[in-house]
């Protein structure tokens, strides 16, 4: 059975390769490069504080007693019908970039543990068994390529729908794309001619189909699929070489490297989804001096990324999600640092997402306002956001409602107009 | 020749009778005769369902877990009455829960439980009406509030053994699988033969010895260097530079040093003894066989004479300046640095700061991780039902906020018990006391008795170690040692009726299979290595496969068989293991340094978890190092000149050719590369190859032997082997004998062998074990 004899005959018995409680659908795909949409979830890991960033809410004065935060209210910008905080490289961004941002602010994790609301933001469920949106989207479009998921970590639980690929040192890749050649470099010193290349992939084929057959463990199985599905982009890997910069970003906002891998990836056809991360969130001690660079950092490497994207000439591609594991406390604590608060934002950006939008709203003291599940007007008796409802609008977005694997990982919240 | 047999793992009648073999025969109840060759009796199946079994699978699963609990947990709105439930995160929840509505059920009203008249909203319920009056969850609850004033105890086995029909592997392939783990080599021909003789028994007496060997210990401290993650500070003076300069003046001795080489050396000698301490304990206590718990019991640590120095304590022989290799860096003696109240690793500098805190975290993360680490506790995980934050509203929410309650009334008494110990390590017990505004310094219900305080730490120790979920978190890690996966977890939050019921058997068998392992861990006070060879000789390590069964309960054994994949560490031992020469390059384990991170392994910094199941990139490596190890380690076994001594081509020549110059088959030439074949793969997979297999892998060499042969004579392909394959020269660098020399290959069964070898080397039964 040849790889899309396989893959479709897994896809088509709706299992594919199978994990004890999740499924790896492993679907029958086109074959070459992927050049769908390519998505990019960036993580700030430790909690961000939204009221510093896109939900701003500053304090009238300098006599307020406990002010949410040390900007004035007076000073929050505005870019379009974005609002921002006036620190960090918010003004320089948002003015940059606010025609391709929704805002959806008054997201409520339901949780201020830092794994749990990592998992609710980034798998859209607040228990466990849900994939990473990365391995979710990813496995829906481009499951069968080498580097499908790239992680850069952040929640990243892949449910065996696919498997995550972290990036060591890129100097390696050529080793890595060529591994019948003695010498990367020279097409010549291959160990094993063509026609032996072949016969040995051909039998390794063969015994893992006849160990597969004879197989019924659940774990034993799903270790050999995933390996199958692991060899079948071997020479695609190869494509990766030709992306990859020589020179990658040594700066210490460590996305922009990581962004500059994942479009290499992305452009070698071999990527769908990359997490991105970036930490120094978790400010429970003197939170302005520490967050602030933080969320530059996260500015920057998102202005790099659609810099980058557009200078590759990919940007139409893009689809971008910015989130966190939770928020932060109203108001600061005595050591001068915030706390954690499950009230968050997240934005939206790229391909199919209406710009210039906010959706969702929170009270002076960071306390989420209900909507109304069909204006998202405010609304006592409405729905709060939760952060569902976002996967639900990305999984349309991405054309993924109703797909096998939206009906496997249904998400119970309702459907909001959060794209108009 | 050998008769071709295929290798047919042997099927357990039921789980009480398969499994138990080993630990009861050890403990003679057996009669200790059984061999792994005779038919193991067939128990009687019941049909029985015990009350404990139907409150898992139709009462827990269903109504409690999914229903009930959102208000009768610690946090809910029902936590101040009678019912309240514990959720999956908690160590015993099921045996708690059990008792709980035990006491509930007898409460009743006109003879009626009132287990059933609340839910149905019959009398009054703060929840109002949850189930309908006879429905179906109704009718599961009058059965559960039958049999709860009945108990039903079901003798021997009951209806559904979720164990029948499930294949073993051989007790000598257990024995490969679990050395290879621990000790990173083969068995011996004698460790073999005693497990052919003794069966499980056997492989827990060889384990025994194997367990004295040094690489037991590395691959021990490499096992808690995946809990602890200390290894991040083993670097440069990573670890040194962690200590106060003012507490230790001496930290720095070796800068005294004129010579810089020297002065280098002593400074890694110095830091890497630093920066092993915890590790080095958790070796040293089970190496001496000590009780396990003095891991963070220990009133010392362990100093070379390298650290011993820096601290400055005394009664080590100090570097004088010679030569700095003659005092053995890991010569490690039980000392005290003055002052300082040792706990184990968790005084160790190495550790508080590898878990370090803040001023408002105040030592909340390192209880955190200690309950993790060493009391199998999650504390997130009690915290994961919703919480609103509009009802946080309170002064002081950790204290007073059932919210936040939930998870700081068990972290906040431990992290008290940090008190002496300061952000950065140092140990400066605070002149106004702890935190007033938190809960005494504790464990638990206990507080850290007064006139303790300054040893607070010492006296959490022992309280951790009395606790029965310390038990639970070794036996934790070393299932997670052996088969490479986490605890499957009792949580049935999202899973349909049909998954919930399939994951609690499954929890139900692995709480079998670990109480029985921590009772031998408590009856050898302590022993660890007790652990290990209960887990050893468990399914999970010894499963292969299954008859076929239906869906429901093939998702119970979800668990069973260890088919991880191996680690970068794991496969770079394993490779030498097998064909003697490890994968380097530019003298640095290339699995190691430069594919470390692409493989999924830690670097125990930044890069924390592993990743345990292949991609794309993880594909190339495994083929890489297949065709490099098969260029280096093929010709190097052909230098050898007693077949004998081969490891890996004891059965051929390089002159044996499968035809002779006319096509015609050579029977005798074609026998012995068979016979090859067939050690390749015992020695490569540990699997004893059918004849299909052998087929496969012949015409594997066969075809490529053709190819090669009949390109060679046509001048397309040289009659030398790559050159990069060479070789020439013995260990030693000496040229070898002519005939020894693997340079030429005119036959092409070298390169032949070089595939066959590829092929072995790439295949699941070697990179997963």
């Amino acid at each position: 059975m040849d790889r899309r004899d396989f893959l479709k005959a897994a896809g088509l018995a709706g299992l594919g390769i199978v994990s004890p409680f999740g499924v790896r659908t492993a679907r029958a795909q086109e074959e070459g490069p992927y050049t769908g949409p390519f998505f990019v979830l960036v993580n700030a890991a430790g909690g961000w504080d939204p009221t510093s960033l896109c939900d701003p809410k500053g304090r009238a004065n300098e006599e307020e007693s406990d002010p949410m935060n040390y900007y004035f209210t007076g000073d929050i910008g505005q870019a379009g019908n974005i609002r921002y905080a006036p620190v960090a490289g918010n003004q320089a961004f948002f003015e940059k970039h606010y025609q391709k941002i929704m805002v959806i602010n008054g997201v409520d994790t339901t949780t201020n543990g830092h794994d749990s609301g990592s998992r609710h933001t980034w798998s859209g469920r607040l228990a466990e068994g849900y994939p990473a949106l990365g391995a979710f989207l990813s496995a829906s479009v481009a499951a069968s390529k080498p580097l499908a998921f790239i992680s850069n970590g952040g929640f990243d639980e892949t449910q065996g729908l696919v498997a995550p690929t972290r990036t060591g040192d890129t100097g390696s890749l050529s080793r890595i794309a060529y591994p019948n050649r003695l010498d990367p470099s020279n097409e010549a010193s291959e160990l094993f001619t063509p026609a032996t290349q072949a016969r040995l992939q051909a039998a390794q084929r063969a015994r893992l189909d006849r160990m597969q057959e004879r197989q019924r463990l659940p774990r034993l199985k799903k270790a050999m699929g995933a390996l199958y599905v692991a060899r079948s982009g071997e020479n695609e890997i190869q494509r990766l070489t030709e992306f990859m910069p020589t020179d990658l970003d040594r700066s210490n906002n460590g996305l922009i490297r990581q962004a500059q891998v994942a479009l290499a990836a992305y452009r070698a056809g071999v990527c769908a989804s990359v997490n991105l991360s970036t930490g120094g969130f978790d400010t429970h001690g003197d939170h302005d001096n520490r967050h602030f660079p933080s969320l530059q950092r996260i500015t920057e490497g998102v202005d790099f990324l659609w810099e980058e994207a557009a200078r590759q000439g990919i940007a139409d591609k893009l689809v971008v999600v910015v989130g966190s594991d939770f928020g932060r406390t109203p108001g600061y604590n005595a050591q001068n640092g915030k706390d954690h608060w499950s009230i968050t934002s997240m934005m939206l950006m790229g391909q199919g997402v209406p710009g210039n939008r906010v959706v969702g709203s929170t009270t002076d003291r960071h306390r989420p306002i209900a909507l109304d599940p069909t204006t998202l007007a405010p609304s006592e008796a409405g729905v709060r956001i939760k952060p569902g409802h976002v996967h639900r609008a990305i999984r349309q977005l991405a054309g993924l409602t109703g797909s096998s694997l939206d009906r496997l990982f249904p998400i119970v919240e309702e459907d909001l107009p959060l794209l108009g | 020749m050998r008769e071709a047999q295929a290798h047919k793992p042997r099927r357990a009648a039921t789980r009480l009778v398969a499994w138990s073999l080993s630990t009861a025969a050890l403990a003679g109840a057996w009669g200790c005769t059984a061999t792994q060759t005779e038919p193991t009796p067939e128990p009687e199946v019941t049909g029985c369902v015990s009350t404990e079994a139907f409150f898992r699978d139709e009462v827990w699963a269903p109504i409690l877990s999914t229903n009930c609990i959102q208000c009768h947990n610690p946090q809910g709105a029902a936590k101040d009455t009678d019912f309240v439930l514990q959720s999956a995160a908690q160590t015993g929840f099921l045996e708690a829960n059990m008792r709980t509505i035990r006491e509930v059920a007898r409460f009743e009203v006109d003879g009626t439980s009132v287990l059933l008249l609340k839910p149905t909203g019959q009398i009054e319920h703060g929840g109002g009406q949850r189930i309908e009056p006879n429905g179906p969850e109704y009718q599961a609850l009058v059965s559960l509030v039958a049999q709860l004033k009945e108990p039903i105890a079901c003798a021997g086995t009951e209806g559904e053994d979720i164990l029948a029909g499930v294949e073993y592997i051989e007790d000598v392939q257990v024995l490969r699988k679990v050395g290879l783990n621990l000790v990173s080599r083969l068995p011996t021909p004698s460790e073999e033969a005693r497990v052919m003789q003794d069966g499980l028994p056997g492989v827990e007496a060889v384990l025994d010895q194997m367990m004295t060997e040094p690489a037991f210990y590395e691959r021990l401290k490499e096992v808690y260097n995946d809990l602890l993650l200390t290894e991040r500070y083993y670097q440069d003076t990573r670890a040194i530079d962690l200590l106060d300069g003012n507490d230790y003046p001496n930290r720095r001795w070796y800068n005294a040093e004129p010579d810089g080489t020297i002065r280098d050396k002593l400074a890694v000698m110095t830091n890497r003894a630093i920066a092993r301490e915890p590790l080095e304990l958790v070796a040293h206590v089970v190496r001496e066989g000590r009780p396990f718990s003095e891991i963070l019991t220990a009133n010392y640590t362990l100093m070379s004479p390298f650290s011993a120095r820096l601290y400055g304590v005394s009664g080590f022989a100090y570097f004088d300046g010679d030569d700095p290799d003659m005092y053995d860096p890991y010569e490690l003696h039980e000392a005290q640095i003055p002052g300082v109240p040792h706990a184990g690793l968790l005084t160790t500098h190495v550790f508080l700061n590898r878990f370090p805190t803040t001023a408002t975290n105040v030592n909340r993360h390192r209880s955190r991780m200690v309950y993790k680490m060493f009391l199998a506790t999650d504390v997130l995980k009690l915290a994961e039902r919703p919480v609103d934050p509009t009802q946080i509203q309170d002064h002081n929410p950790t204290l007073y906020n059932p919210a936040c309650t939930v998870c700081h009334a068990v972290i906040d008494p431990m992290a008290g018990a940090f008190m002496n110990w300061d952000e950065r390590g140092r140990y400066r017990p605070p002149e106004m006391g702890w935190n007033a505004d938190m809960r005494p310094p504790g464990f638990g219900d206990a507080t850290v008795p007064a006139g303790e305080n300054t040893h607070a730490l010492s006296w959490l120790a022992e309280q951790i170690a009395d606790d029965d979920r310390f038990a639970t978190a070794v036996v934790h890690t070393v299932f997670t040692a052996l088969t490479g996966q986490e605890p499957v977890s009792g949580a049935t939050d999202g899973l349909s009726p049909a998954d919930a019921k399939a994951r609690l058997q499954a929890f139900e068998l692995q709480e079998e299979v670990f109480g029985a392992a921590k009772k031998r861990f408590v009856d050898s006070n302590q022993d660890f290595k007790a652990v290990v060879k209960a887990m050893a000789v468990s399914p999970y390590v010894r499963a292969a496969n299954v008859d076929p069964v239906p869906a429901e309960r093939e998702a119970a054994l979800g668990w069973l068989g260890t088919g991880h994949l191996l680690t970068p560490e794991q496969l770079d031992r394993k490779i030498v293991a097998v064909t003697g020469y490890p994968w380097i390059r530019n003298n640095r384990n290339i699995l190691l340094n430069e594919f470390r991170i692409f493989y999924g392994g830690i670097d125990s910094d930044t890069v924390t978890t592993r990743i345990d199941e292949p991609n794309g990139v993880m594909s190339n490596i495994a083929a890489r190092m297949a065709t490099e190890m098969s260029c280096l380690a093929v010709p190097k076994d052909f230098n050898i000149e007693d077949p004998a001594q081969r490891r890996l081509f004891p059965h051929v020549e390089r002159s044996f050719q499968p035809e002779d110059d006319n096509g015609f088959e050579v029977a005798g030439a074609v026998a012995a590369i068979k016979d090859n074949i067939r050690h390749l793969h015992q020695r490569v997979l540990g699997e004893d190859p059918s004849n299909d297999e052998l087929d496969a892998t012949y015409q594997l060499f066969l075809e490529t032997w053709r190819e090669g042969k009949a390109a060679v004579a046509a001048g397309d392909l040289s009659v030398d082997v790559d050159y990069r394959c060479r070789s020439e020269n013995d260990a030693a660098g000496e040229p070898l004998p002519e005939a020894l020399r693997v340079r030429r290959d005119e036959a092409f069964t070298v390169r032949a062998w070089m595939a066959v070898m590829a092929y072995l080397l790439n295949d699941y039964g070697f990179l997963f074990e």
